[in-house]
């Protein structure tokens, strides 16, 4: 599967699928500038579910309105993913949540050849807002960081 | 070349000929009382069913049936008998895709703060597909200008 193929099967996923058990993403921009790192796409939310009657009362009444993000980068746009870009993708995120008020996000990291050196970098990030996950194109296997962010977008993400 | 897109909703159709229905289903049920008879109750039904497909199809002509026509330089989308809106494309400069609370996709353009709705799965149009196609659009539109 591409990489195009992967990231609208995930867009549709996060906007129509189970990603709504989680937060209700309701709006996808691509090619997203977020400081000076231009993000493959970007999906937004909010954790505060529409329904019909009953469950839009309970979600109402139940569920915080917190402003949640998703973002996604491919590793074959960008000509060095090191350690150096990975802090610079993180720091665009941040400023992006702090801009947008989001309570969490995930940074979806797509890769046809994921290195050990990345799945380490990856797993070392201890960030309690930003869950970071690497997707192999090839395997399917998702390496998520640290946090429980992170561990969830192994649960929603499907490809 | 422009393209024109102006497909059947169904789900509208059968929304405007069951509100037409259950209008004159009401009107039936003052009028019970006094019709006893079975064949005159056949024939009203069947009267009533005729009526609601004549003035459904009427009533979704007038409400919710939607003409996109668009090309190189811009759209023009049509609801029911309501005004035309017309947009160039360089007039705007972000392009998203959005799911409406009905569940429905549908292309965002924004213009500054302001935003405009292309309904495109009611249009019959891939959003997916046609989300790129209108980024492509609006980037040529704006390199225009």
């Amino acid at each position: 599967m591409s990489v195009e193929e992967t990231m609208i099967k995930i867009e549709k996923s996060l906007m129509a699928g189970r990603g709504r058990w989680i937060a209700d993403f309701t709006e996808s921009f691509r090619n997203f500038r977020a400081n000076d790192v231009t993000f493959d796409a970007f999906v937004r939310g909010n954790t505060r579910m529409k329904g019909f009657l009953l469950s839009r009362v309970f979600s109402a009444t139940v569920n915080p309105n917190y402003y949640v993000g998703c973002f996604m980068i491919s590793t074959e746009t960008v000509r060095d993913f090191d350690k150096k870009f990975l802090g610079k993708l993180l720091q665009a995120v941040r400023s992006c949540i702090k801009e947008n008020e989001m309570r969490w996000a995930w940074l979806l990291i797509l890769s046809a050849k994921s290195t050990d050196t990345l799945k380490k970098l990856v797993e070392s990030i201890k960030d309690q807002f930003i869950g970071v996950a690497l997707i192999d194109l090839n395997s399917g296997n998702i390496v998520h960081s640290d946090s429980y962010i992170g561990k969830q977008a192994k649960r929603f993400i499907k490809i | 070349m422009s393209q024109t897109y102006a497909p059947l909703q169904l789900y509208n159709l059968f929304k405007s000929c069951m509100i037409i229905f259950l209008l004159q289903a009401l009107a039936y049920v003052f009028l019970a009382p006094f019709m006893i008879d079975p064949l005159i109750r056949f024939l009203i039904l069947s009267l009533n069913v005729l009526i609601s497909v004549f003035l459904g199809w009427r009533l979704y002509k007038r409400m919710y049936h939607m003409v996109f026509t668009y090309d190189k330089n811009g759209f023009t989308l049509k609801k029911g008998n309501g005004k035309e809106t017309s947009y160039k494309w360089n007039e705007f400069s972000k392009v998203s895709l959005v799911r409406t609370e009905e569940g429905d996709f549908s292309v965002r353009l924004y213009k500054n703060t302001e935003f405009f709705d292309l309904p495109t799965q009611k249009l019959k149009l891939n959003p997916f597909d046609f989300r790129f196609e209108v980024m492509k659009l609006v980037s040529v539109g704006k390199g225009r200008t």
